[in-house]
């Protein structure tokens, strides 16, 4: 695929920390596999509260039926 | 007038043109404000030159000899907020990613008030990027809250409320997603106005979340933001967001307080969480609105409990996705704070950015429906006064909460549904910190919060006290 993950270049939370933390897997995996944006281990132990903290909030709205609801997009034509 | 309250900016405009206040005058009133305290309270990104500033205001004073054409805020002297960009000075939102930048353009609102006669001090600190509530910056330094210097100014447009505070400007600009114009503001004492998305182009100010942003004015008092907002407000064919609606004559019609209002005070979530002093001084301020025979109301807005996952959903993605590609290139230059918000939002679904903009939709239509019943909410504008600069929680009714949460848990609701929102100074604290009320108004209805907010100056004094410092 050509991301950074295949070059073996830095190393990865997937091999240190695999059984210790299921999000910080997933994250490593998501920035390195998917999102093409791989950073460092220390950079991603820096940011995994604030990941939490944020997923919590946004799963609090899956309590909410948002089935009539169309995302809140505006479009209109450009000059 | 050293020492002594800044005119207004209808005092200084109607001074300046009938002669009787020179705008060199007031010029160098700014400049020995901001002399006596950038230093102190860390304000000024870039300013510019004195001689050039002087030479600007004596322009303006002999255009006015000349019996010649004077702009609406000809004279004025005002700041910008580090985000907006300028053709003849850097814009660094605050960080060392952008030391030197230079756009060689104006932002559309840049453009126009300089058509308007204003004359620029210069840029002023934001919290790096404009992503956070204190303008603590790491690179930067924190700027200080001129009531007290120990306690944050409050972001991210701090630098240009501390400018209005203490008289080193008449005017600001700030820009507002979360808040960002409503906190500096409710911390230092003084007014800010968040206009409904789209009343004010963004074009030519860097974006942390595209639609969540607002630009909009930071002034001592209300009458000031309707003259700010005059000129700053208006179509712009290359925003994307911007709306093409009539601006009506805010700077006439501002003093035209209307005879009847009903004042709605949400049940849920801002009045949840209040410092108790916040608290106090709320409820006397609903009692002199009361008093102007005004009606107070209770509004139930029951899905806002579901507005900080919105908000985070949508102002992390969006924020993520405008800086990657400067995090690709200059991640170590990004301040710690700064660089995980920004790594955060690089892993969030694309589903939950979708969820969070369907809930935004469910709580701007509740919204919506309040305004039948009401004509303007009435809240705290931050439920807790300034933290110190150090103080990463707070204690409120029992409760130890983030600081950073407790700060922007009442603003960014009205991000999300775009609404105008006002704020005005409403009382202080027993240690001397400004207390703010915010009204939020029905989309473009920026007119009635205008002229609600102008009645309770002319009622009370708490805008026109000036901090100790300096």
């Amino acid at each position: 695929l050509g991301l950074e993950a295949n070059k073996g270049r830095l190393k990865t939370m997937a091999i240190r920390d695999l059984n210790s933390d299921a999000l910080l897997v997933v994250c490593d995996a998501v920035l390195r596999e998917i999102a093409g944006y791989p950073i460092t281990p220390e950079r991603l132990d820096a940011a995994l509260p604030l990941i939490r903290e944020i997923l919590t909030a946004i799963r609090a709205m899956d309590e909410l039926d948002v089935s009539a609801s169309e995302p809140m997009t505006t479009f209109r034509p450009l000059a | 007038m050293n020492g002594a309250v800044s005119p207004s900016i209808r005092e200084a405009r109607n001074g300046i043109r009938s002669g009787t206040l020179n705008a060199v005058e007031l010029m160098e009133t700014c400049l020995d404000a901001a002399d006596r305290l950038d230093d102190k309270l860390n304000v000024f990104v870039t300013r510019v030159d004195r001689e050039v500033l002087l030479q600007q205001a004596t322009d303006v004073d002999r255009r006015r000899k000349a019996g010649m054409e004077l702009g609406p805020l000809a004279g004025i002297p005002i700041v910008l907020k580090d985000i907006y960009f300028t053709s003849d000075l850097p814009t660094t939102a605050s960080s060392k990613v952008l030391t030197g930048y230079r756009t060689n353009e104006d932002a559309f609102t840049v453009t126009k008030l300089k058509r308007a006669g204003a004359l620029i001090v210069g840029k002023v600190q934001t919290h790096e990027f404009a992503y956070g509530p204190t303008t603590v910056n790491e690179f930067a330094g924190p700027s200080r809250n001129p009531w007290n210097p120990d306690h944050v100014p409050g972001g991210s447009s701090g630098g240009s409320a501390i400018a209005v505070a203490t008289g080193m400007c008449l005017g600001a600009t700030g820009s507002d997603t979360g808040g960002s114009i409503r906190h500096p503001s409710a911390f230092c004492g003084v007014t800010g106005l968040k206009p409904t998305y789209g009343l004010i182009s963004r074009r030519g100010i860097i974006s942390l979340s595209w639609s969540l942003d607002h630009a909009g004015p930071i002034t001592q008092t209300v009458d000031d933001a309707a003259f700010m907002l005059q000129v700053m407000a208006g179509f712009d064919a290359l925003d994307p967001g911007s709306i093409e609606v009539p601006i009506p004559d805010y700077v006439a019609r501002v003093t035209q307080a209307p005879v009847s209002l009903r004042v709605g005070i949400p049940r849920e979530h801002f009045l949840d969480l209040v410092d108790g002093e916040v608290r106090e001084a709320f409820d006397e301020t609903l009692r002199t609105l009361e008093a102007f025979g005004w009606r107070i109301e209770e509004v139930s807005i029951p899905n806002l409990r579901y507005a900080l996952g919105a908000e985070l959903a949508i102002l992390s993605a969006e924020a993520s996705s405008y800086h990657r590609e400067m995090m690709r290139l200059h991640a170590d230059d990004v301040s710690s704070d700064i660089r995980k918000e920004l790594d955060s939002g690089m892993v969030l679904l694309a589903t939950d950015y979708l969820l969070g903009q369907r809930v935004r939709r469910i709580i701007a239509e509740e919204f919506r429906a309040s305004f039948r019943k009401v004509d303007v909410l009435a809240t705290p504008t931050i439920p807790i006064p300034a933290p110190r600069i150090d103080q990463t929680e707070v204690h409120i009714a029992g409760q130890t909460v983030s600081a950073l949460n407790a700060i922007w848990r009442n603003t960014y609701p009205a991000n999300l549904t775009g609404s105008p929102a006002l704020c005005i100074p409403c009382g202080f604290t027993k240690g001397g910190l400004p207390i703010s009320l915010q009204l939020i108004g029905p989309n473009f209805d920026e007119l009635t919060l205008l002229q609600v907010g102008h009645r309770f100056q002319l009622e009370t004094d708490w805008h026109r006290r000036m901090p100790p410092v300096g």
